[in-house]
């Protein structure tokens, strides 16, 4: 089985060695990703895997963030061009946790007659920056007892997917699913997390801030979604730091939650990127599988780890209900019209 | 955007004057009231915000209480003569408390598809009489834990805040609007209200029977238990059995069933000022975390709105909508015209 990841990134470089990293060793064969403008070192980054052979890199000059376009081209050159089985579609911000062994492992026993696999979306929170990499700082993910259904929130409990690989395929925007697809989805069970480090500085929170409200008021006809709008007016009333902090948990805050449930320490990330750490002259920080011992193999979660998160899955299907709940009432309204 | 609070109060002397104070200073603009018989010196505060070019006040002399008209005609008012772009529907008890900003600031962020917003009820429990209500009453019922007896004053709720309509309707206790085009948002609820409903027997006693001869006999099972407990003389004891003191309090933070929550009083302690309240300290409401809103969402939770139960009910009404529009004749007339067309072209 080959499996392709394809990843979209502008100026990530804070995250995206790591990215590309993890996933080469998590049991991903090859990168396919875009690089939308980046001018942090992104670019340079990227490079550097491309000229080991295991990425292949896309320029993208334009502006306006066609996030579904990009991530489509890129979905449907896996398939036809780089002999991909399945496709990861990934942000630069998020790590693909295969629950036991690798990617491969997880993927490999997908009965034949289904052709998406939902991965759970799992947000760390932000906690103080002192300047520390990211994955050694933000060691706490959100737990949600009931699901949180603000539309203005970026902890609503969503899913993002992986597919097999199809020369024709049309992945919908922000990579949650698939437009008009023929695959089955297999929604019960969730074998991949997706660990998601959306908030990781101040510095990297206005840039997103920025980009993604510049795109959605200069260049995207859909209104953003709540959480965009809302950075993006308080980046334009100078309350971005304002903003920042008030999405950052304090001690007390982290404390607090740590108690009650609603938090949990997940170091998981922070370990792996441990073990992976080279000192190398190549312009990465972290080794190819080539460059380790042996294998990386992820542990396998215990039956107590399933049974818990099953408890933690289920917030999915509640916050389901919800979404079910309100296209019920936007179909009510279009029958009370003809009514 | 303009935020009216409509306000129905009758002899509410001990709660009216931070209610008003403590709403001018969270984001709303301006008040619409009804003063429904108020003896105890209710009139003369509202007559003062009136005065103060806060408030706009109706009187109702009429012995009969008729709720739901009378919230329609306040919402419609604030609406149509003060250009309200949110309406919220209160009693003299209650107090909205926004998640985060003011209330304006949570209400802006509202999609522009949804006419409704829900508030989410927080029971504070009634406590041993003596001083100013809100420095007593930091108890409330927990919402993670709800008490579903049918007879009690602390069940889960929610009440209705919507978009200003000329034409709105609301229902009795203002819970939901009747036979709307505003969307109501599901799931989510960024506005609390604190209710206050039982405060001191004097308040009690009085409110009941006020109710008795505004509402006659019999009402729901709570009210025809206070009211069979004032027929049997007997209703000191079932104030005192509501009431719950300190030991009851430790018990029901052990538990789990209650919570302390401070808010109101803090914020009223900020706004006070000689006596009264100042108008334009502009109180601003902490954005809640992740783990306030984690914690928030399992509250939520309890209330049950998104089972599967009530979205099988809610399609099963709207099937038969759909079959009777499917069943008249101008839809059966256009479906037959549309055969006829393909036939012909399928010839030609």
């Amino acid at each position: 089985m080959r499996l392709v990841l394809t990843v979209l990134a502008r100026d990530e470089a804070d995250v995206i060695d790591a990215q590309v990293a993890f996933h080469l060793n998590a049991g991903v064969d090859f990168v396919i990703a875009t690089d939308n403008n980046s001018r942090d070192g992104t670019t340079e980054i990227l490079e550097s895997y491309a000229r080991e052979g295991c990425l292949q890199l896309i320029r993208e000059p334009s502006e306006g963030l066609r996030q579904g376009e990009w991530v489509t081209r890129m979905a449907r050159l896996a398939a036809a061009e780089f002999g991909a089985d399945w496709v990861i579609n990934s942000d630069a911000d998020e790590f693909w946790w295969p629950r036991g062994g690798s990617l491969k492992d997880v993927l490999a026993p997908i009965p034949k007659r289904y052709g998406v696999v939902h991965a759970f979306w799992r947000s760390f929170v932000p906690l103080p920056d002192d300047g520390a990499f990211f994955a050694e700082r933000m060691t706490v993910r959100l737990s949600q007892r009931a699901p949180i259904n603000d539309p203005t929130s970026f902890y609503r409990p969503v899913t993002k997917v992986a597919h097999r690989a199809d020369p024709q395929v049309v992945v919908g925007r922000g990579n949650h699913g698939l437009i008009d697809s023929a695959f089955v989805p297999l929604t019960t069970w969730h074998p991949i997390e997706v660990l998601h480090f959306p908030l990781r500085s101040r510095a990297q929170w206005r840039r997103k801030v920025e980009l993604q409200g510049e795109a959605f008021t200069k260049h995207i006809e859909r209104a953003g979604t709540g959480y965009h709008l809302k950075g993006y007016s308080a980046l334009r009333s100078g309350e971005i730091e304002e903003q920042h902090d008030a999405l950052a948990i304090d001690d007390e805050a982290a404390d607090r939650g740590l108690a009650d449930g609603a938090l949990v320490l997940d170091t998981r990330l922070r370990d792996v990127l441990r073990e992976l750490r080279t000192d190398s002259a190549t312009g990465r920080s972290f080794a190819l599988p080539s460059e380790l011992p042996r294998p990386l193999t992820l542990p396998k979660p215990t039956s107590t780890d399933e049974g818990a998160y099953a408890g933690e899955a289920a917030v999915l299907s509640e916050a389901d209900a919800v979404r079910v709940q309100r296209r019920l009432d936007a179909f009510e309204q279009r029958l009370l019209a003809l009514e | 955007m303009k935020l009216v609070m409509t306000l129905r109060a009758r002899d509410e002397a001990d709660v009216v004057d931070p209610q008003i104070a403590f709403h001018l200073n969270a984001g709303v603009d301006f008040i619409v009231a009804t003063d429904h018989r108020s003896q105890d010196g209710t009139t003369e505060i509202l007559e003062a915000y009136a005065a103060q070019g806060h408030l706009h006040l109706i009187r109702e002399e009429e012995e009969e209480m008729r709720e739901g008209e009378w919230a329609s005609r306040m919402a419609r008012i604030a609406a149509a003569e003060f250009g309200a772009d949110w309406v919220i529907n209160a009693d003299a008890d209650e107090f909205w408390w926004p998640r985060g900003g003011s209330l304006k600031e949570v209400l802006a962020s509202v999609p522009e598809r949804y006419g409704v917003v829900r508030a989410l009820l927080r029971q504070f429990v009634p406590r041993p009489n003596g001083d100013f209500f809100a420095e007593r009453m930091t108890v409330r019922v927990s919402g993670s834990a709800p008490i579903n007896d049918p007879t009690s004053l602390f069940r889960p709720n929610l009440k209705a805040i919507h978009r200003g309509d000329s034409a709105v309707s609301l229902s009795a206790g203002g819970h939901t609007l009747l036979d709307s085009r505003l969307v109501p948002m599901r799931g989510w609820y960024p506005v609390e209200f604190f209710h206050f409903p039982l405060r001191s027997f004097e308040q009690f006693d009085r409110k009941y029977a006020n109710l008795r001869a505004a509402l006659g006999k019999s009402r729901n099972a709570y009210y025809d238990d206070v009211q069979r407990a004032r027929e049997a003389g007997r209703l000191g004891e079932f104030y005192d059995s509501l009431t719950i003191d300190d030991d009851a309090v430790e018990q029901g933070l052990g538990d789990g069933s209650l919570v302390v929550d401070t808010r109101l009083r803090d914020a009223l302690r900020a706004i006070r000022s000689d006596g009264g309240f100042v108008l334009d300290a502009g109180l601003s409401f902490p954005q809640p975390t992740v783990v306030d809103e984690a914690a928030y969402a399992v509250d939520v939770a309890a209330l049950g709105e998104a089972d599967i139960i009530r979205l099988q009910r809610r399609l099963d009404e709207l099937e038969p909508r759909l079959l009777a529009l499917e069943r008249e004749p101008s839809v059966r007339a256009l479906r037959k015209l549309r055969r006829a067309a393909r036939t012909l072209r399928r010839r030609a």
